[in-house]
């Protein structure tokens, strides 16, 4: 895997490199981009983080 | 010289990233070939967010940032030149592309830290703008194509004439692009040799095709865009039904994907190229007989095709794909197609039903459409039909038709929603419905646009949202019991209700053949004297 985020024909001041980057990309998210996609039938996500309901009715 | 950043916007931000952009790569291929100093950033690719575009805006001191796209990467594109605008303010920053071109005044306003926006073809403009800016030459009022900001005004130059011979562009520069990433999504489920695909590439053989479409935009590159002084006395563009059609050599062709072969192992080429039988068309019927020969001729028929052998026990050679007309595929050039390793073709089917053809601008008739699907399967190619539900004329009769035809030729399909991208003639019909729709919002419009099998604006004279969504399902589900009781139901309410689409005539689109200045023409195509 090619390990410089930007390509070009000379070298940047700041290379950015790929390893610093690899932030953990978390479970949640991926799991949310796929089950998004997967929607139907018994196939339903729910929002974690946007639960707006605050009990009353 | 010029120290210049481009960066590739996200596009299909659900899909892995399956396609180079080839205008980008060619413009950083033409930057470099005029001594520029040239880095890629490919956000579509790489998807790492906001903080990675931030670093990629620090990591060097730019003298101009350029991005552009289609009109559905319009929602990247905003958000990434907010970041570099904060992240680099030094930088000058272009826009080109689809999203740009279909409209530069509205782009401007939109995305305030555009410095300089470039519409239509960018081949001569590009490298006429780097070397502006890095003479440090910021009066732009005498370069063609361009959209430049004067106090608060946005103001729009004359249009550029399209380059005549295109075999004088250099490759793109792949190598800018991560190809891991590209190579790793070269698999698409168009036939089974694409499916099985390690190393696909995207190439362009050809630019422009001669239909008209009503749904469709030429992206004002192929002589298809001049610019006007509309009735507020201010220069905008016009999009019409006029064409430069050209296409590269077969010769060029060949020997790029021979490079490509040589140097990253491809063994598909997806052409993007709008229409390979206007091409055939306009070249008197020889180009594709060429291409095919020379493809042939230079070893890169894949040996199932020379061999007559199941493609399965393929080695070696390069398959590829294409688009096609139902109207202008016949069986002579499909057969060579075949053999010289043609794997699937994409038919802009769109509907059976006669009389939405009739209305669509595509020259094709019901018999045509269903004939070319026999014909393109009989050859060996597979044809990859496309169906769309919702245009204005859409009535239960229409939908019926297209399942019925669709059972009996075995179309599995979930159809795109017939949709006004921007540039097409039935944006700028249905512009003000569009807008209404949108509660005086475009830019809520815009910010919408993806894929056309979600459902954005209507253009439907006769159904609403909530039927259109219904009719996808009974298409996809080939249903005509659903269909049947849908219509029961609806009895004469279509009598009652209140359209939500009304066509007007535009200033931007003219339903006429008025071609766009080329390379080595003389004055007598002056945009500029156009008579309304
Ligand atoms: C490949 C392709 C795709 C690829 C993506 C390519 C990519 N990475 O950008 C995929 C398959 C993903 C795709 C998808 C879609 N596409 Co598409 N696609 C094309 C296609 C076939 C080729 C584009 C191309 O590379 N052209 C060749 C290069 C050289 O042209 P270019 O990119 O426009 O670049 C030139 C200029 O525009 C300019 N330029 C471009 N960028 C920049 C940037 C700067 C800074 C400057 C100065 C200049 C500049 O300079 C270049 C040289 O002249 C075109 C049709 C065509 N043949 O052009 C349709 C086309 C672009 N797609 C179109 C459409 C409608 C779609 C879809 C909406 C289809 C659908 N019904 O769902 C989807 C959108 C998906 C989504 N969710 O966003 C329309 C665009 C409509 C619009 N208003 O923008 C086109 C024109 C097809 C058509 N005729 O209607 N597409």
């Amino acid at each position: 895997m090619e390990d410089n985020l930007l390509k070009g024909n000379f070298e940047v001041k700041k290379p950015i490199k790929l390893g610093d980057q690899e932030k953990e990309k978390s479970v949640g998210e991926e799991l949310k981009k796929r089950a998004l996609g997967t929607l139907g039938g018994s196939m339903v996500y729910m929002e974690r983080k946007h639960f707006t309901w605050d009990g009353d009715e | 010289m010029a120290k210049i950043l481009i960066i590739n916007p996200v596009i299909r931000e659900d899909d892995e990233p399956k396609h180079i952009p080839y205008g980008l790569a060619l413009l950083a291929s033409i930057a470099m070939g005029q001594g520029h100093l040239v880095q890629v950033y490919d956000e579509n690719a790489w998807r790492k967010g906001d903080e990675v575009i931030a670093k990629v805006c620090q990591a060097d001191c730019w003298d101009a940032i350029a991005t552009g796209g289609l009109t559905t990467t319009y929602r990247s594109i905003k958000k990434i030149l907010n970041i570099c605008k904060a992240n680099a303010p030094e930088a000058f920053v272009i826009a080109g592309g689809g999203f740009f071109t279909s409209m530069p005044h509205e782009m401007m306003r939109w995305i305030p830290e555009i410095d300089l926006g470039v519409i239509g073809e960018a081949f001569v403009t590009w490298p006429e703008v780097l070397g502006k800016i890095d003479s440090k030459d910021f009066d732009f009022s005498r370069t063609l194509g361009v959209c430049y900001r004067e106090g608060n005004e946005t103001v729009l130059t004359g249009v550029r004439p399209n380059i005549k011979d295109l075999d004088r562009l250099p490759y793109p520069a792949w190598d800018l692009f991560p190809l891991d990433i590209y190579f790793r999504n070269s698999a698409l489920s168009l036939s089974e040799v694409a499916f099985r695909s390690k190393r696909r590439m995207d190439i362009m053989g050809s630019l422009g095709c001669g239909m008209v479409c009503k749904f469709c935009w030429h992206l004002g590159t192929t002589g298809d865009m001049i610019v006007d002084e509309n009735d507020e006395g201010k220069k905008d563009v016009r999009f019409t039904y006029g064409r430069n059609i050209r296409y590269f050599s077969p010769r060029y062709i060949v020997e790029m994907v021979k490079t490509l072969v040589r140097k990253y192992g491809v063994d598909f080429v997806y052409f993007i190229d709008e229409n390979f039988m206007t091409m055939d068309m306009a070249s008197g019927r020889t180009w594709l007989k060429e291409l095919c020969e020379c493809w042939i001729k230079e070893g890169l028929q894949p040996m199932s095709r020379r061999q007559g052998l199941p493609d399965e026990e393929n080695e070696g050679g390069v398959f590829w794909s294409g688009t096609s007309h139902a109207g202008l595929a016949y069986r002579d050039i499909l057969d060579l197609m075949y053999r010289a390793g043609c794997a699937s073709l994409v038919y802009g089917t769109e509907s059976f039903d006669p009389e939405i053809l009739k209305n669509l601008g595509k020259g094709v008739n019901q018999r045509q459409n269903i004939d070319a699907l026999k014909t393109c399967m009989d050859s060996g190619i597979v044809p990859i039909p496309n169906i769309m539900i919702g245009f204005p004329e859409e009535t239960f009769k229409s939908i019926r038709t297209t399942i019925e035809w669709m059972i009996k030729l075995g179309i599995h399909s979930k159809p795109h929603f017939a949709t006004p991208y921007p540039g097409s003639e039935w944006y700028y019909t249905y512009k003000d419905s569009i807008i209404e729709q949108y509660n005086g919002d475009l830019e809520a419009f815009i910010k919408e646009l993806g894929d056309a099998m979600k459902l954005t604006a209507v253009i439907s004279h006769n159904f609403s949202p909530l039927q259109l969504l219904g009719l996808q399902q009974i298409v996809m589900q080939r249903d005509l019991r659903l269909l049947d009781l849908a219509e029961k139901h609806w009895g004469e309410a279509g009598t009652l209700t209140k359209t939500i689409a009304e066509p007007r005539n535009s200033f931007n689109i003219i339903k006429r053949k008025i071609q766009a200045p080329i390379e080595g023409q003389k004055e007598r195509n002056n945009p500029n004297h156009v008579n309304r």
